[in-house]
């Protein structure tokens, strides 16, 4: 994209965050009851009050690494276990009714089952594994199932070691898929810990701030909350996605040999 | 010692592609083979290289079960440069570099594949088939989309390739089979059989 393409996109996205903004303060103007909806404003005079205060940031933190902790745990199950169904029958007809389950039954039932067996700390580390594995597991098997199986011919005749189809075919071919699976489920792991979060409410969460907020109707919190939350999920995507893109281009520079590629010495 | 395919049976979908097929590659030296598509070519190639297991006979004579194919489809790895396409197969960038020359295709050993040309991807497949350590070649059309001049100023390094193994070249066109083959051998089916042309 040219730069004067990424200046005018840029320009056209503040346009229609101001267009938003300015409805907000319409409906707040329209309701006029605090109470039932906090104006702009009063939302970013209490994000500036929350963010000098060291527990807030506390708080950001621990609901990060809870969060993060079951998206890492169900990327890394996630995938294991696509390779494991893909290369096993048995195992694929083993674990699919279970991940059906997992994939239909509503999160907040499991939400609650997890309350009466864990910590309220383990509960949204859970959550959050329960709901990224499913969505793993299911874009990687299928990126395995569709990597081309004349690729995988060639390996087998030019007698290529398994570490090399695995890193010269299968990598490439499932990246894509995990790279969806992971965007996709990081939103949802966010969506799910918070809620989780709020059910569970441990120490120093920002599902708790939430709870909290609605507790003692304090609109303006809760709001000022909720943006903390969906800031720090789209800054998560937007790094994942970035991480993911140097990746690949790490991947191409270097080559299958590990060495950087350009003529030989 | 030469490859020997004994009473050959391959069905494809209960049909029989190869049928108590028996034939001898000479030791060294190019095989020319042509026929109509379809015929079972590409399943005695499939059958010679290991990607396809008979039903019943035995396929004998390849010591160290190698075989150097370019495919009919390049079947080059999209993702990675030219030069990493050869180099994964012959284990070092060196060699990869060297036969890019021969294929006339230095300077684009940094290329991907989908910045290339038809004739040039052919090429690196003919190419990757050549290098390989191999007891034995296959070539499945391999000069599609290259000019008569091109094509003469790769003959020599498939008559090289051949001057230590048997390889087998799989080519409808006429002028290549006179160019190259020491043997011509016609093919029809299916099922599959091969008889001498001359």
């Amino acid at each position: 994209m040219k730069s004067g393409d990424k200046r005018s996109g840029r320009l056209a996205w503040i346009w229609v965050a101001l267009v938003w903004l300015a409805i907000w303060q319409g409906a707040y103007l329209l309701v006029g009851q605090d109470l039932l909806l906090a104006s702009p404003w009063q939302v970013l005079r209490r994000l500036s009050i929350q963010s000098v205060r060291p527990s807030f940031w506390l708080t950001v933190l621990y609901s990060f690494l809870r969060i993060q902790a079951g998206f890492l745990l169900g990327l890394a199950c996630g995938t294991l276990l696509a390779v494991l169904t893909v290369r096993l029958p048995w195992a694929r007809r083993f674990f699919h009714p279970a991940i059906s389950a997992i994939r239909s039954t509503p999160v907040a039932s499991f939400i609650i089952l997890a309350l009466v067996w864990m910590s309220h700390n383990r509960v949204v580390v859970f959550i959050v594994f329960l709901m990224v594995l499913p969505i793993v597991w299911r874009n990687v098997a299928e990126g395995i199932e569709t990597t081309d199986p004349l690729l995988l011919q060639m390996g087998q005749v030019f007698h290529l070691s398994r570490l090399q189809v695995v890193r010269a075919i299968y990598v490439p071919s499932v990246a894509p898929f995990f790279v969806t699976a992971a965007t996709t489920s990081l939103g949802l792991g966010w969506k799910a810990g918070i809620a989780a979060e709020v059910l569970s409410r441990p120490p120093l969460s920002l599902g708790g701030q939430l709870y909290d907020a609605k507790i003692y109707l304090e609109t303006a919190d809760l709001l000022a909350f909720t943006a903390v939350v969906i800031v720090i999920s789209l800054a998560l995507e937007h790094l994942l996605m970035a991480l993911f893109r140097q990746a690949g281009r790490l991947f191409q520079r270097r080559g299958i040999t590990g060495r950087k590629a350009g003529p030989a010495a | 010692m030469s490859v020997v395919l004994q009473h050959v049976h391959v069905l494809r979908d209960s049909k029989p592609v190869l049928q108590d097929l028996s034939l001898t590659l000479p030791d060294r030296g190019i095989v020319g083979l042509s026929g109509p598509s379809g015929c079972g070519k590409t399943t005695l190639l499939h059958t010679l290289c290991g990607l396809l297991k008979p039903d019943s006979g035995t396929v004998t004579g390849l010591a160290r079960g190698r075989v150097g194919v370019a495919f009919q489809e390049d079947r080059l790895l999209p993702w990675l440069t030219v030069r990493d396409n050869l180099a994964l197969v012959l284990g070092g960038q060196a060699g990869a570099e060297t036969w890019l020359g021969r294929m006339q295709l230095a300077g684009h050993g940094s290329n991907f594949p989908h910045q290339l040309s038809g004739g040039m991807k052919r090429r690196v497949a003919l190419a990757r088939a050549l290098a390989f350590d191999s007891d034995l070649v296959l070539l499945d059309e391999p000069f599609q989309g290259m000019d008569d001049a091109l094509k003469q100023n790769l003959y020599g390094w498939v008559r090289e390739a051949a001057m230590t193994r048997p390889l087998l070249l799989v080519t409808h066109d006429r002028d290549e089979l006179d160019a190259l083959a020491d043997t011509v051998w016609l093919a029809d089916g299916p099922p599959l059989i091969i008889f001498p042309d001359r």
